[in-house]
């Protein structure tokens, strides 16, 4: 809790700390689609009939059932060559679309019974803004800003939709999710070679699969899966509040109690990613021809979150950046061989990447860019960095965590997201920590990870330069 | 230089809750309506309390909150994409980019990009086709400084050349990636439809118009436009108002060149005839945008009614009629909006829908959101979807004004677009306003709004594809606006003229 009284509002979140990083080949994307599924309602929010609506949710599965079987086939037929994808509707089996038009049937009898979005309009009605979630590979955060006098409704809402979800309207929700990839990966220019260049980063540890799923797996996952996905994964134990803004803390706390103390722990703890991430052995490299302007990726593996080494590489991260930085003073101003810079240590829960990336200025080979980031890291590596420029990557790490204090909504995603990769209080001791790094710790932590083998690079270029 | 360390500490209290099993919750209520509220009568802020006329020319909002030790300073400014010279497309925007990469009469660029980074600030400039702005966020600390800096940045800019040369350099890379994205097409021709090809608004650099400009367009420009009477400041955050008043007068005195007052811009818009415009591009997903000639502007006598029936329509996130067709019933799309943008008191912006799905699904996406026009025109709205939106509206304000500088940045804008000089209690009577409309108020705005004879609409995808729909639905995009398909050919990213299709 942080009580603040600014605004007659209060900005209100929780985290489960589950993420794509505990899929498994065959289910990726459930985290998120289950982020979706929470909005669906509860078993008294979102019908009109609750009974009848939970009975057709049983109907629809026993036809869903058929119908995975039949997709087995289908899958088959497309491992043979014998169809092109499972996309297209004409691809699919007189069967399946038998069962299909059944199941449409259904679907139609069960909006009749809806309330639409009635969860959503309740927050609405009730002057809440920003009602929305997010998942990552490590956490699946879900928040809104209310009315200060609105606190009760947010403990009323939340508690009812951990305690008694009810994942209506599943197999559509999976369509939109479906055109959300298409929207973010498939039809940008680059959104698949991301998502393949970050499946090549990854040695071992789970986060190989994007957070939205392959679309193979995100077609087959079933209700059923959901439902054990819940019952492991979105359990008090791994769930965490986090509220900000004008309130009385002891009443918040009552009310806490009175709402959340109702849900039961789950039997057991949710299971720990165990893997670790397998030391790179050699340099992986990608090159790629695509609709964009020259650009190259360099990732190099690091460490996961609240690692000792993260802050003297957020601190040498922070130090290459910005328009004084050694990189774009280099290479943007003095050589002019890139248009723009980009620095980047990200510690996730189970594992970390430090990155940097340019875009090539037109007509500059990209190894020769590549060249002079690395002429850069090894001048760090050798001499180290000077005092004046440590103290500037401080100032600015200090002023920027003041502007994370602006607003009620900030803070509370800087808690919520700390505590989804490990702990909440590292956001109040991290800045401490990084106030202490000294520029042998920076040189230190150079020497230790821009290695050779270490590195995944990616080189980019126009697929049609006459364009 | 001096740097001083400050003790920083989140202004955090912690209690942990934690979960136990044994509780009495008979007292929860079945429904959430059953829960009682206290009232909570929220007064958004008022102007006048913020705001103050320097003798030097600008008005100035100030809105000071001392918890955290930040200041922002935005200086928004009468010099937007409309006062440049046709043939020098582009040169509002470099004036503005190069204000604060290019260096004063007393630092070099590079002594800037220094300075500010050592201090942990963030400068940026900004340029749309109104307004300009200039901002700085600093640690209180240097407020001082930062004045001083912000004075030179403002009135005595060097537009060094060689930083003039990159950036160039810079704005004609980007051009190549104009066809990239079918977004970026999307909200191109969308422009060059709703308002021509030649209006301020769409109009957009090329090679050419970027390569002739040079450092004299450019203090040219500076000179006309930035001087204090086209300036209006927005300053929150940590310092004290009586102390920065008088800094804030010594920073706009004296200024080294007077300019002029900026014509009221044209609003001769050439909308395009109704139509299927085509862009083809090979990808999975049909952008599609309809765009109707909306003829409401801010401050029209049905501008709150337009904000309900928007809302109930297609503008209320998670909860509008559109989400719910399109979105929910039928998983057809991620996202579908409509957008009535009321921010000029001098001239309405279209009213777009916009949507994106597979390719073979967009006519069955289009015939959904079509149903929803033809009802929204045609049936009153529920009085429980009229209340539930005015309680939104009502409710949201206070997320508005949550911050000092969202309050200082709104009545600015509300000051620079003349918003304020129109109707100084908009803000204050907003509530009533809102509670004042009727459901017959939502449908006469609906049919003026909606225009389908008017509408046309925008598709960039797979053209095959999309013209071979879906065998479930009996539907063909064809069965909307005129039926009339032209196709829109790509443009060539430099030169923006269509590209010649090849065979």
């Amino acid at each position: 809790m942080v009580e603040r009284h600014n605004v007659p509002r209060i900005a209100a979140g929780w985290v489960a700390k589950v993420g794509s990083a505990n899929e498994r080949p065959g289910i990726t994307g459930i985290a998120h689609l289950f982020e979706h599924m929470m909005f669906k309602g509860t078993r008294s929010i979102g019908s009109k009939n609750p009974k009848r609506d939970l009975q057709i949710i049983i109907e629809q599965e026993a036809i869903r059932e058929q119908m995975r079987q039949e997709e087995r086939k289908i899958r088959e037929m497309l491992r043979k060559g014998e169809i092109p994808d499972m996309i297209n509707p004409e691809n699919m089996t007189p069967r399946w679309r038998e069962l299909n038009a059944k199941f449409q049937k259904l679907v139609e009898e069960q909006r009749k019974l809806l309330v639409k979005n009635e969860f959503s309009k309740i927050y609405s009605e009730a002057g809440a803004t920003q009602l929305n979630a997010f998942t990552t590979e490590d956490m699946t955060v879900y928040f809104v800003s209310l009315p200060a006098n609105k606190l009760e409704l947010w403990m009323w809402m939340e508690s009812e939709r951990i305690l008694h979800p009810v994942f209506r309207e599943f197999y559509s929700e999976r369509e939109v999710v479906m055109e959300e990839r298409r929207l973010r990966v498939e039809a940008p220019p680059l959104g698949r070679h991301y998502e393949q260049f970050g499946a090549m980063f990854w040695n071992s540890v789970p986060y190989k699969w994007p957070v939205i799923g392959w679309p193979s797996d995100l077609l087959s996952i079933s209700k059923a899966d959901a439902d054990e996905f819940f019952a492991t994964y979105y359990t008090p134990q791994n769930i965490t509040l986090v509220l900000v803004g004008d309130f009385n803390p002891r009443e918040v706390e009552r009310l806490t109690r009175k709402y959340f103390e109702r849900i039961p722990r789950g039997k057991i703890d949710p299971p720990d990613v165990v893997t670790i991430e397998m030391p790179s052995v050699a340099e992986k490299r990608m090159y790629a021809q695509a609709e964009c302007n020259p650009q190259i990726e360099i990732l190099w593996h690091t460490v996961p979150f609240a690692h000792k080494d993260s802050y003297a590489l957020s601190i040498l991260a922070t130090l290459l950046s910005g328009p004084s930085g050694r990189l774009h003073r280099k290479l943007v101003l003095k050589d002019q061989l890139a248009t723009s810079i980009w620095v980047n240590q990200a510690s996730q829960r189970w594992a970390g990447a430090f990155n940097i990336g340019a875009e090539i200025r037109d007509g500059i080979p990209p190894e020769k860019v590549e060249e002079a980031i690395y002429e850069i890291l090894e001048s760090i590596k050798k001499e180290g960095v000077q005092d004046y420029e440590l103290q500037k990557a401080k100032n600015k790490l200090l002023a920027a965590q003041y502007r994370k204090l602006e607003d009620n909504f900030q803070i509370m995603l800087t808690l919520l997201i700390h505590e989804g990769e490990g702990n909440w209080r590292e956001a109040n001791e991290r800045f401490q920590k990084l106030q202490v790094v000294t520029s042998d710790d920076v040189q230190r932590v150079a020497q230790t990870y821009f290695k050779r083998e270490n590195r995944l690079v990616g080189i980019f270029t126009r697929k049609n330069p006459d364009n | 230089m001096k740097i001083r360390m400050l003790a920083f500490r989140l202004l955090t209290c912690c209690i942990l809750l934690t979960f136990c099993t044994t509780t009495n919750s008979a007292s929860i209520p079945k429904r959430p309506e059953q829960l009682k509220f206290n009232p909570l009568n929220y007064t958004p802020p008022d102007p006048l309390q913020h705001k103050f006329t320097l003798k030097s020319g600008p008005t100035v909002y100030l809105v000071q909150d001392n918890t955290i030790p930040i200041v922002q300073i935005t200086v928004f400014v009468k010099a937007g994409e409309y006062l440049e010279p046709t043939n020098l497309t582009g040169l509002a925007e470099l004036t503005s980019t190069l204000l604060v990469e290019g260096g004063t009469s007393k630092h070099s660029a590079d002594e800037i990009d220094e300075m500010v980074d050592f201090l942990g600030a963030i400068l940026t400039s900004s340029c749309s086709s109104l307004y300009s702005t200039v901002s700085l966020n600093i640690l209180s600390q240097h407020l001082t400084n930062a004045l001083e800096l912000l004075r030179e940045i403002l009135a005595t800019p060097a537009f060094q050349e060689d930083r003039l040369k990159i950036v160039k350099q810079r704005v004609i890379q980007e051009m190549a990636q104009r066809n990239d994205d079918s977004s970026s097409i999307e909200s191109r021709e969308a422009m060059f439809l709703a308002y021509g090809t030649n209006s301020w608004v769409s109009r957009i650099p090329t090679r050419r118009t970027i390569e002739v400009i040079t450092q004299d367009d450019l203090i040219k420009f500076h000179q006309h436009w930035y001087w204090p009477s086209n300036f209006i400041v927005a300053v929150s955050g940590d310092f004290q108002s009586n102390q920065i008043l008088p800094m804030l007068e010594a920073m706009f005195n004296s200024w080294p060149f007077k300019g002029e007052q900026p014509p009221l811009p044209p609003t001769d818009f050439k909308f395009a005839t109704p139509a299927i415009y085509m862009v083809h591009k090979q990808v999975n997903q049909a952008r599609v945008r309809i765009i109707m000639p909306n003829s409401i502007k801010w401050g029209d006598p049905e501008h709150f009614a337009a904000i309900i029936m928007n809302h109930i329509f297609g503008g209320g996130g998670l909860t509008s009629r559109l989400f719910n067709r399109v979105r929910s019933d039928e998983g057809l799309a991620y996202s579908v909006h409509s957008y009535l943008a009321l921010v000029d008191p001098l001239f309405p912006r279209p009213f777009e829908i916009s949507l994106q799905t597979k390719s073979r699904t967009t006519a069955r996406a289009l015939a959904l959101v079509f149903e929803e026009i033809e009802e929204i025109r045609k049936r009153s709205v529920s009085n429980e979807e009229l209340q539930r939106a005015k309680e939104y509206l009502i409710g949201r304000l206070s997320d508005a004004f949550s911050t000092p500088h969202a309050i200082a940045s709104t009545f600015a804008q509300d000051e620079l677009c003349g918003r304020f000089q129109l109707n100084p209690n908009y803000w204050k009577d907003y509530i009533s306003n809102i509670q004042r409309v009727t459901a017959s108020d939502v449908l006469n705005v609906a049919k003026r709004v909606l225009d389908t004879n008017h509408a046309l609409i925008l598709i960039v995808g797979d053209k095959p594809e999309i013209l071979r729909g879906h065998p479930d639905y009996n539907v063909h995009i064809t069965n909307f606006v005129s039926g009339r398909i032209v196709d829109l050919p790509l443009r060539d990213p430099f030169t923006l003229l269509p590209i010649p299709e090849t065979k």
